[in-house]
C-alpha cells in the first residue's frame, strides 16, 4: 500500500482534476467512451480532498444515498475492495452511476468544496473503485446469503429492475429477470451512447449478477413471449420497472414529415448497429452527411447531438427553447456536445417542421424569459416577428418520455393515475406496492421519466417492499 | 437544568435564598425564539448561543473546527482561508439575533406576558404530553415542573445587578492622576509605584487611557514605563496596550498579560533574592490567555494553562505548569525550564522553544497537533540566532541570572532545546511571521 496521505489541506492545495478527455478527433468518429480512467495516484490525491464533512451534504443529496466521504477515504487509502464493498450497499450500479450520474447536480454540486475550491472528483472516483475491484477479481460477496425459498419475477433489466434483483438476491430470493431485448440494462445499454457508458461496462454487470445467482430470461417480451397471469401464478411476488417509452410531441405541424425521428428510436437503432443486435436494417437511421436539427434541452438531446457528430454529420444545431442556464441537461454534457462541434441555438421554440415531402428545415421563434410567475419560475415568451427557418434534413426531437402502459395492466388489476403513472406509492405498508398486492413497480414508470440513479433507488426500496410482503 | 436527584438547579437556588444573587445561564443547542422561551420559563435569564450564529456567518457544520482547515473560515487560522473563503459579516449575526428577539416578544405576547423576566420560573405555563415510545411514557417530569416547595415570594430572577468587589480600584486611579498629563502630551515616562495583591488588574486603567486616544499601539514610542514593586493581584497587565511597560520588582498573582494587545510586562524577583530564580514561581495561572500582542518576560516560573490561546504575544518564562500554549494560534513562548503535561494541545499558530534539561519533555508534549525538532542541525541555524536574541533580550530585561547561565554556554544548552511547531506550519514560516507579527 502506498504511503497513506495526510494532508488537511489537500483541498486547498491540489486543484480538482478531472480525468483527461481523449483527443478531440477520436471522440469525433468513435463510439467509446471520452474519459480515460483515473489512474492510482490520481485517484487517491484527488479523494483526499475531501473534507469529510461532519454532515455530508453529497450524500444527503445523491438519491441512493452513497456512503461517499468514506469510500473516498478507503479509495485514497489504496483500500479497493472494501470501498467496492461499501459502495455496493447503497447502490447496485456504482460503476454506472459514476459515469452517467449528472453529478454537477447531485454529489458534486452539494460538495462543501463546490463554493470556491472545486468539488471532489465523486463520480470519477466511484466509476473507478468499481471497474477496479472487478477487473482484480472482486466480486459481491454471496457466502452469508439464506437461501428463503421464496421466488420473485422483475420485468424489466433496467436500473429499477436491476437494483430490486439486487436486493432481492442478496437477501436470500431466487430472482428472475425478464426483459424484451437481447441485452441487460435497458436505456443504460439501448438509449445511453457509448461515449458515456460502453456496453461492455453491462455485459461485465450480467456476469457479475449471475454469478450472484439472478436468472435473466432475455428477449423475452412479457404479453408477447409469455403472458403475465403465468408469471403472476408462478412467483411469489412481481416487480415491474419497464420505463416510459412514449416520446412527447412538440404538438406542432409537420411532425410526421419523413426526416423526423424519435430521439429514442435514432438511439436505440445506432447502438444495435453497433453492437451487431440489428433485427432489420431499415431501423437503422444514418445522419451522415446530413444537417441535423436536435429540438429539446434534456440528457437525450445531448446524446442525441454526440451520436449524430459520431455519424458524420454534416452539422449538428440543437434548439432549444429556454436560455443555457435553464436547461435541464448536465452541464458538463452540454459543455462536452460544444467541445465537439454542436452549434446551439438557445430561447428558440420549434413552432413548425417544413418541408416538400421530406424535412427541409425547423421553423423556430425567438423566445425570452418573462417575468417570473406566482411560483417564481420564468416562462418563456414569444418575441413578436422573430420566425427563422433553420435549414435542415433530419429532425430528431428529443422533448422526453411519457409512461407507456401494459395492455395487461388492466386484466391484473393493476391502476394508472391521471398522466399514465402506474400507482405504487413509497409511503404505504409495502413500499411500491400495486393497486394489485402481489405486484409492485418502481422507477420511471411509477414516477415519470428521471434519474438512473432515482431509478435504483425505487427498485431497492421496492425490494424492501416486496420483502417485508413476503414476512423474509 | 438537569435534575440532580431531587432539586433543579434554580429550585435549590430558591430554596437556599440565593437565587436573587445569582445570574442563571442556560446553554447548548439553543437556536430559536421558542427555545429562549422554554429556557426562560424552566428558570434562565441568560441565554448562550454558538452554532446557530456560527452558521448564519457561513460555518457549514463541517464538524472539522479541529483541523484548522475550516473550508468557511471560520473556524482556521489559515490566512488562505480566511481572507478568501470567509463570508461572514457583523450584521449577518446582528440579523439572526433580531430574528430572535423578535420571535420572543411574539411568543411573549402570546403568552400573556410582558416581559422576560415575568416569565422566569413559570413552569405552570409548561404542559406535559403523552410522548409517542413506551420510554417516554415512564418520563417523570414532575421534579421539572415543581417549584421545589419554595416560598413564592422568593425571587425568580437575579435581584442585583453585580457583585462589587473588594477592590476600589484606588491604586489604578492614583496611577491615572499621576500619569495622565504624559498619556495627554503624548510625552511617556517613568513613574514608581509600590503594589499589593490588593490591587487587581494593574495597568488596565492606563492602558484604557492609552487606546481610547491613540489606539491599541499608538502610544508604543513614546511609552509609559511603570517601575512597581511589591506582589501585583489579579490580572497584572490585563488589556496591555502598546505604550505602557511595566517592570514589577518581586510576584505577580493569576491573570498576568490577559488579553493584552501590545507594550511589555516584565516581572523578576526582589535585587538580593537568594533562591533560584528558575525553581521559583513568579507569575500565577492562565497568564497570557487571549493575549495578541506585545512582550512578556518573568524571570521565574509560570503557572498552569501559559500561553493559553495566545495569538501574538512574545513571551519567556523559565518554568511553566500543565497545558502551556494550548489552543495557541500566533506568536512565540520561550521556557528556559521545565514544562507541564499536555503541552501544545490544539496548537494550530505560533511556535516555542522548551529547554529540556531531564529529558522529559518528549513524554510531556501533546503530539496531535504539533511537532518538534531540536535546532542543532545546519538548516535550524537562523532559529539559532534567533533563540540567542530572545534570551538576550530576556536578560537585558530582567537581570535573570538564569538566561545570563544559558547565554554564557549557548553551544551547551543550545543542544537541549526543542523547537516546537504546529505539524501544519512550514519551518521558513515561522521566523516570518515572528518578524511581522513583531514589527
Amino acid at each position: 500500500m502506498a504511503e497513506r496521505l495526510d494532508n488537511n489541506f489537500q483541498f486547498l492545495e491540489v486543484g480538482r482534476t478531472d480525468p483527461s478527455k481523449k483527443g478531440i478527433n477520436v471522440r469525433k468518429n468513435q463510439f467509446v467512451e471520452i474519459y480515460e480512467p483515473f489512474k492510482k495516484e490520481e485517484v487517491s490525491s484527488q479523494a483526499h480532498r475531501c473534507l469529510s464533512c461532519g454532515n455530508p451534504y453529497c450524500e444527503w443529496k445523491c438519491p441512493v444515498h452513497n456512503f461517499i466521504p468514506d469510500w473516498l477515504k478507503l479509495i485514497s487509502e489504496g483500500n479497493i475492495f472494501e470501498a467496492a464493498e461499501l459502495s455496493h450497499q447503497t447502490n447496485t450500479l456504482p460503476e454506472v452511476c459514476g459515469r452517467v450520474c449528472p453529478q454537477d447536480r447531485l454529489c458534486e454540486g452539494a460538495c462543501t468544496l463546490n463554493d470556491g475550491f472545486g468539488a471532489v472528483t465523486i463520480g470519477s472516483a466511484e466509476k473507478y473503485i468499481t471497474d477496479t475491484a472487478f477487473s482484480m477479481g472482486w466480486r459481491p460477496d454471496m457466502s452469508k446469503v439464506v437461501p428463503t425459498g421464496k421466488r420473485v419475477a422483475v420485468i424489466g433489466a433496467g436500473p429499477a429492475g436491476l437494483g430490486c434483483a439486487d436486493v432481492l438476491t442478496r437477501s436470500g430470493v431466487a430472482v428472475t429477470v425478464f426483459d424484451r431485448y437481447p441485452e441487460i440494462g435497458g436505456l443504460l445499454t439501448f438509449g445511453i451512447p457509448e461515449f458515456k457508458l460502453e456496453k461492455s461496462v453491462m455485459q461485465r454487470r450480467r456476469e457479475v449478477f449471475e454469478g450472484m445467482g439472478i436468472e435473466f430470461r432475455l428477449n423475452t417480451n412479457v404479453g408477447v413471449d409469455i403472458t403475465i397471469q403465468s408469471i403472476i401464478e408462478e412467483y411469489d411476488s412481481v416487480f415491474m420497472g419497464t420505463g416510459t417509452y412514449n416520446a412527447m410531441k412538440g404538438g406542432f405541424p409537420g411532425e410526421d414529415l419523413p426526416g423526423v425521428y424519435e430521439a429514442l428510436d435514432f438511439l436505440v437503432a445506432n447502438v444495435n448497429r453497433n453492437m451487431g443486435w440489428e433485427k432489420d436494417a431499415a431501423d437503422f437511421v444514418s445522419v451522415k452527411g446530413q444537417r441535423v436539427v436536435v429540438l429539446g434541452g434534456g440528457d437525450t438531446a445531448m446524446d442525441c447531438n454526440r451520436t449524430s457528430i459520431r455519424q458524420g454529420a454534416s452539422s449538428v444545431t440543437c434548439a432549444y427553447r429556454r436560455d443555457e442556464a435553464n436547461m435541464p441537461g448536465s452541464v458538463r454534457e452540454v459543455a462536452n456536445a460544444k467541445e465537439e462541434g454542436v452549434q446551439f441555438l438557445f430561447n428558440r421554440q420549434p413552432v413548425e417542421i417544413v418541408g416538400d415531402g421530406k424535412v427541409e428545415g425547423v421553423k423556430v421563434v425567438e423566445t425570452r424569459l418573462g417575468e417570473p410567475d406566482e411560483n417564481g419560475r420564468r416562462r418563456p415568451e414569444v418575441i413578436e416577428g422573430s420566425e427563422q427557418v433553420i435549414p435542415a434534413d433530419i429532425v430528431l426531437v428529443a422533448f422526453g418520455f411519457r409512461p407507456s402502459p401494459e395492455s395487461w395492466f388492466a386484466d391484473i388489476g393493476v391502476q394508472t393515475n391521471s398522466w399514465d403513472g402506474v400507482i405504487a406509492p413509497e409511503e404505504q405498508e409495502f413500499k411500491f406496492q400495486t393497486t394489485n398486492p402481489k405486484v409492485f413497480a418502481g422507477g420511471d414508470m411509477v414516477r415519470g421519466s428521471d434519474l438512473v440513479v432515482t431509478a435504483i433507488w425505487e427498485g431497492r426500496q421496492a425490494a424492501e417492499g416486496i420483502l417485508d410482503y413476503l414476512d423474509v | 437544568m438537569r435534575p440532580s436527584k431531587r432539586y433543579v438547579l434554580t429550585q435549590a437556588l430558591r430554596i437556599n435564598h440565593l437565587r436573587g444573587k445569582v445570574r442563571v445561564q442556560a446553554d447548548g443547542g439553543l437556536k430559536t425564539g421558542l427555545d429562549v422561551i422554554k429556557a426562560a420559563i424552566l428558570g434562565a435569564e441568560s441565554f448562550g448561543f454558538g452554532t446557530a450564529p456560527m452558521v448564519s456567518l457561513g460555518c457549514k457544520f463541517l464538524r472539522i473546527c479541529h483541523l484548522n482547515n475550516c473550508a468557511t473560515g471560520v473556524a482556521t487560522q489559515d490566512k488562505r482561508l480566511r481572507d478568501d473563503h470567509y463570508i461572514g459579516t457583523v450584521e449577518m449575526v446582528k440579523h439572526f439575533f433580531l430574528f430572535v428577539a423578535q420571535e420572543v416578544r411574539e411568543l411573549l405576547a402570546q403568552l400573556g406576558v410582558r416581559s422576560l423576566e415575568e416569565l422566569i420560573g413559570r413552569t405552570d405555563l409548561l404542559q406535559v404530553i403523552e410522548g409517542t415510545t413506551a420510554k417516554h411514557a415512564k418520563l417523570d417530569l414532575s421534579p421539572i415542573l415543581s417549584d421545589g416547595g419554595a416560598d413564592p415570594r422568593l425571587p425568580r430572577f437575579c435581584q442585583v445587578e453585580r457583585n462589587e468587589p473588594f477592590d476600589q480600584g484606588l491604586l489604578a486611579e492614583r496611577m491615572v492622576e499621576t500619569t495622565l498629563a504624559s498619556i495627554e502630551a503624548k510625552s511617556g515616562g517613568t513613574f514608581e509605584f509600590t503594589v499589593t495583591n490588593c490591587d487587581r488588574s494593574i495597568g488596565a486603567r492606563l492602558s484604557g487611557e492609552i487606546a481610547l486616544r491613540y489606539g491599541n499601539q499608538g502610544m508604543s514610542d513614546v511609552p509609559v514605563t511603570l517601575m512597581l514593586k511589591g506582589t501585583a493581584g489579579q490580572s497584572f497587565g490585563v488589556w496591555n496596550a502598546g505604550g505602557l511597560n511595566m517592570y514589577l520588582e518581586g510576584d505577580a498573582n493569576d491573570y498576568v498579560g490577559k488579553g493584552m494587545a501590545g507594550g511589555k510586562v516584565v516581572v523578576y524577583p526582589p535585587v538580593g533574592s537568594s533562591f533560584a530564580s528558575q525553581d521559583t514561581a513568579i507569575i500565577g495561572n492562565t497568564c497570557l490567555y487571549g493575549a495578541t500582542g506585545g512582550k512578556l518576560f518573568a524571570a521565574g516560573i509560570a503557572g498552569e494553562r501559559f500561553a493559553v490561546r495566545n495569538s501574538g504575544v512574545h513571551a519567556v518564562v523559565e518554568g511553566a505548569g500543565d497545558h502551556c500554549c494550548e489552543y495557541m494560534t500566533g506568536g512565540l513562548v520561550t521556557v528556559l525550564g521545565k514544562t507541564g503535561y499536555n503541552f501544545g494541545a490544539g496548537m494550530t499558530g505560533g511556535f516555542a522553544y522548551v529547554l529540556d534539561l531531564d529529558r522529559t519533555f518528549s513524554e510531556k508534549y501533546n503530539n496531535e497537533l504539533v511537532e518538534i525538532s531540536r535546532i542543532t542541525q545546519e538548516s535550524y541555524e537562523a532559529h539559532r540566532h534567533h533563540l540567542r536574541s530572545v534570551i538576550q533580550e530576556f536578560v537585558a530585561e530582567t537581570g535573570s541570572a538564569w538566561g545570563q547561565t544559558i547565554l554564557d554556554e549557548f553551544e551547551d544548552y543550545m543542544r537541549k532545546f526543542w523547537l516546537v511547531k504546529p505539524k501544519a506550519a512550514s519551518l521558513e514560516s515561522l521566523l516570518h511571521n515572528v518578524k511581522r507579527s513583531a514589527a
